[in-house]
């Protein structure tokens, strides 16, 4: 009987345990949002290709990626992330981004109109959400 | 000889001529869509904005004597004209709030980093010159005044 007893309260306290930390994953997220944080997808491989390779966490570009990681957008302030999202918006329409000395070697990485109107439309999305 | 002679009789000439062609003055007043009619905002911020801003990035250019000689006169009209593309403050009150945040947002990064007011502009109009702690006034304030209008925004 004793064991039995036993045998229930460290199940008890084991399913306690594990509800926390579930709760505790939750909170987390709540608190980290980028983890959760999806781009579109159709906008994603747009600038996955064109813009990942020096504005994300993982590039090896400490200055581009300092300025914009599109993976971390949605860890900025409100304000922040709208002037980002301008920001990204701006340097597409003038064609200052992606830079042309890094087009001339890579024509593939160049945005064409439609793409463009693509990523204006996430951005819009994005905008109007805040 | 008579070409050496020629040459400097030209030069003059030449910047007589040109005395005569200047551009249209940056002089339209202040509008009602002038950031300065903005209530919301501290007179100490204002009063920066027009010190170190507005000759380049508003429709009212407070012109010195210098600058009616050509060729500074053009030199100076290109300043005018980059700057009220990237921002004027002359239609401040016109335009989207998302715009509006994000000039905010570069209006801090650009005098933090030194890139604004232009040197060039600074040397010449000394006031213009922005201290540490304006700067940092000013950040204050584009911060605040950000959250204020996504704050107004929402409602």
């Amino acid at each position: 009987m004793h064991n039995i007893k036993l045998f229930c309260g460290s199940i008890a306290i084991l399913m306690l345990f594990s509800f926390s930390k579930v709760e505790n994953k939750k909170a987390d997220s709540h608190l980290k949002p980028s983890e959760v944080y999806e781009i579109p997808t159709d906008a994603k491989s747009i600038l996955k290709r064109s813009c990942f390779e020096c504005h994300h966490s993982d590039s090896k570009k400490i200055l581009a990626k300092g300025k914009l990681s599109f993976d971390k957008l949605d860890e900025l302030k409100d304000v922040k992330k709208i002037a980002s999202l301008k920001k990204i918006e701006k340097e597409i329409k003038e064609d200052k981004m992606p830079p042309k000395k890094y087009t001339k070697n890579f024509p593939e990485k160049q945005l064409s109109e439609d793409e463009k109107k693509i990523v204006f439309e996430w951005i819009n999305s994005e905008l109007t959400s805040e | 000889m008579n070409l050496k002679k020629y040459k400097l009789f030209a030069i003059p000439v030449i910047l007589i001529l040109i005395q005569f062609f200047q551009p249209a003055k940056n002089s339209m007043g202040i509008g009602e869509n002038h950031i300065i009619n903005e209530t919301s905002i501290a007179d100490t911020v204002k009063n920066m904005l027009s010190v170190s801003c507005f000759d380049c990035h508003s429709n009212q250019t407070n012109y010195h004597w210098y600058h009616k000689i050509s060729p500074v006169s053009w030199i100076i009209n290109g300043h005018i004209n980059e700057g009220k593309e990237e921002l004027n403050f002359s239609n401040w009150k016109s335009m989207d709030v998302y715009d509006k945040i994000a000039i905010l947002d570069e209006i801090c990064e650009e005098v933090k980093d030194k890139k604004m007011p232009l040197k060039a502009y600074s040397l010449i109009h000394n006031e213009a010159k922005l201290s540490e702690e304006q700067i940092k006034t000013l950040c204050d304030w584009t911060s605040q005044y950000s959250e204020l209008l996504l704050k107004e925004n929402k409602q």
